[in-house]
């Protein structure tokens, strides 16, 4: 079984990762100064899932034990399970109808993410008796995988994130420059830290039709305080898709 | 594939939409996570070594006449000498065209070059799946999995005439007709193989099946040896059974409706045993799976062929993303 993968590539990964970070703490900075709106936890997650899987491919790069990372992941799991959870029993406050197929998509590839996650630090403790390197987190070049016998699990995470990552760039049309701002509808005006910014259905017949119309760039979604424009949705969403394709490889070399 | 909606202020000004995918862009989504994970599995350790070129390669020019096995050798001394620079270049080709089909303005051009690709594997790196040396056979992955690639690619080619109610997803790329005769073909030659060449042997069948357990998980390995056992020496009567199945689903796309999706179900059937039992899941988990192998392939292109009880052209016309709103209502 492979255990590993080239050292290089590692280094390229890792690299992708901590700017991944890097950017996405930017945004939570840049998100207050500038007052724009942000997935706030999502980018928080990015920061956290970039710096541990940077520590993941180059163990010189992790600071942090794996226990606290443990801990770290199931926090972030049980918080997108229950906002998966809260948007499907009608409990989330933003609207479904026009956050529809964001929703759907984004809180549950985060729940496997985080549960992706949780998988890389404790398969290789359970398989080789906790055989950690550097301070304490696993790493490529040191940490064994999964047993195969249990390698069904992480081949399902790697189809869902390769997936998902699949699934983000086809959506990312949405990021497009030259559209024109949309009028906001009541529903989501005053909605906070909502999703990427909705046409409402309504608004048109064809809309209905074939789907939800989103635009990013539109006023249609602040949070009272913002001016209306989503801060840079497109390198969020490349980010993402970073994050997918870093993981996918990871829990690839670990089968 | 501009579009321009007008906005919901009234204004007259290029507004781009977001449609939501139908069944027919979902495959071709389906199909760009696919190559996304090709892509993804070039990366791992084996094929930056020379074993790859030197051996994996070579490998699949035996027996093959001298047209085909030539170019085979010379491309694998090539990757040998450039094992990390040539791995990381097929890595980086099946990552682009998965991210290509997905990213909407740019699918034509990464289905097209999903063919050429497709093409260029399917003869450079499968040996023509084993069709010309005869060991072709359907429960492991002929006639070579990357060629069902470009298949897909020919049936999900969009197409801006997404009105045109053509029965079933497939249709839309080259009318029903030839997508019907495509599928004729690649479950008409599945047929054939299922008999022919070391088919046609008693053991030959539960040989291969029995020499796949090697070097994966206790579990599959299990299946494998389960499944050869029950196999045993009456290969030849499975693969006539397997014959007459494969060629029930290859007329199946002429039948009527109700009868034409009950042989898609037999041939997704068909396709999950020979994934599991003869592919081994595309032997993913051996750290040398270039891809998924045929299975799941074999069962998106049946889906692309299900015919829904009331065919609505606006449910298929999944290429229009871009279309002038109010064009679909």
């Amino acid at each position: 079984m492979n255990m590993s993968g080239p050292s290089w590539l590692a280094d390229i990964f890792a690299s992708v990762m901590l700017i991944v970070a890097a950017y996405s703490a930017g945004r939570l900075v840049a998100s207050w100064v500038w007052r724009r709106p942000i997935h706030v936890d999502v980018d928080i997650v990015h920061v956290l899932m970039g710096v541990a899987m940077a520590g993941m491919f180059v163990a010189a790069l992790n600071p942090i034990p794996s226990g606290v990372w443990e801990v770290v992941f199931s926090a972030i799991a049980a918080w997108f399970v229950w906002r998966s959870a809260a948007y499907v029993t009608g409990r989330d406050a933003r609207p479904h109808a026009q956050g529809h197929m964001h929703h759907v998509s984004h809180y549950p590839t985060h729940v496997v993410m985080a549960f992706a996650m949780l998988y890389m630090y404790l398969a290789p403790a359970a398989a080789s008796g906790a055989a950690m390197s550097g301070g304490g987190g696993m790493s490529m070049g040191s940490s064994s995988g999964a047993s195969p016998n249990y390698a069904v699990l992480p081949l399902l995470f790697l189809f869902i994130l390769l997936a998902a990552g699949i699934w983000e760039a086809d959506r990312a049309g949405r990021f497009r420059r030259g559209r024109k701002p949309v009028e906001p509808s009541n529903s989501l005006a005053r909605t906070p830290e909502l999703a990427f910014a909705n046409v409402t259905a309504a608004a048109s017949p064809a809309t209905e039709a074939t789907g939800i119309a989103l635009a990013p760039e539109s006023p249609a979604v602040t949070d009272g305080n913002a001016d209306g424009k989503w801060l840079a949705p497109g390198l969020m969403a490349a980010s993402h898709v970073a994050m997918c394709l870093a993981m996918g490889y990871m829990l690839l070399v670990m089968l | 594939m501009g579009a321009y909606a007008p906005s919901m202020t009234g204004m007259s000004a290029p507004a781009r939409t977001w449609a939501t995918p139908d069944i027919r862009r979902t495959l071709q989504l389906v199909l760009a996570a696919i190559w996304l994970l090709d892509g993804v599995l070039q990366l791992q350790t084996y094929f930056f070594t020379k074993a790859f070129g030197g051996q994996f390669i070579p490998a699949v020019a035996a027996g093959n006449p001298s047209f085909i096995a030539k170019p085979i050798t010379w491309a694998g001394a090539q990757i040998d000498h450039h094992a990390v620079l040539a791995d990381s270049l097929f890595a980086l080709v099946q990552i682009a065209i998965g991210f290509g089909i997905a990213w909407r303005p740019t699918r034509k051009y990464a289905l097209g070059a999903s063919i050429v690709w497709a093409i260029g594997v399917w003869w450079l790196g499968e040996g023509l799946g084993g069709v010309l040396n005869g060991v072709a056979d359907p429960v492991n992955g002929a006639p070579g999995a990357v060629i069902i690639y470009a298949l897909l690619a020919v049936l999900l080619w969009p197409r801006d005439d997404a009105t045109t109610d053509r029965g079933f997803p497939a249709a839309m790329g080259l009318g029903a007709s030839w997508a019907k005769a495509l599928w004729l073909v690649l479950w008409g030659e599945l047929a054939y193989f299922a008999v022919a060449g070391s088919n046609s042997s008693g053991g030959a069948l539960h040989d291969m099946i029995a020499s796949m357990a090697s070097g994966e998980p206790g579990w599959l390995a299990y299946i494998n040896r389960g499944a050869a056992s029950l196999i045993g020496h009456q290969g030849l009567a499975v693969s006539i059974v397997l014959a007459v199945l494969l060629g029930t689903v290859a007329v199946g796309v002429y039948l009527p409706r109700r009868v034409g999706n009950a042989t898609l179900v037999l041939a997704i059937a068909l396709a999950l045993a020979f994934w599991v039992v003869g592919e081994d899941l595309g032997t993913l988990f051996t750290g040398s799976g270039t891809d998924v192998n045929s299975g799941p392939l074999l069962i998106l292109t049946a889906v692309a062929f299900w015919r829904p009880a009331t065919t609505r052209a606006a449910a298929l016309a999944g290429d229009a993303q871009y279309e002038p709103m109010g064009a679909r209502a």
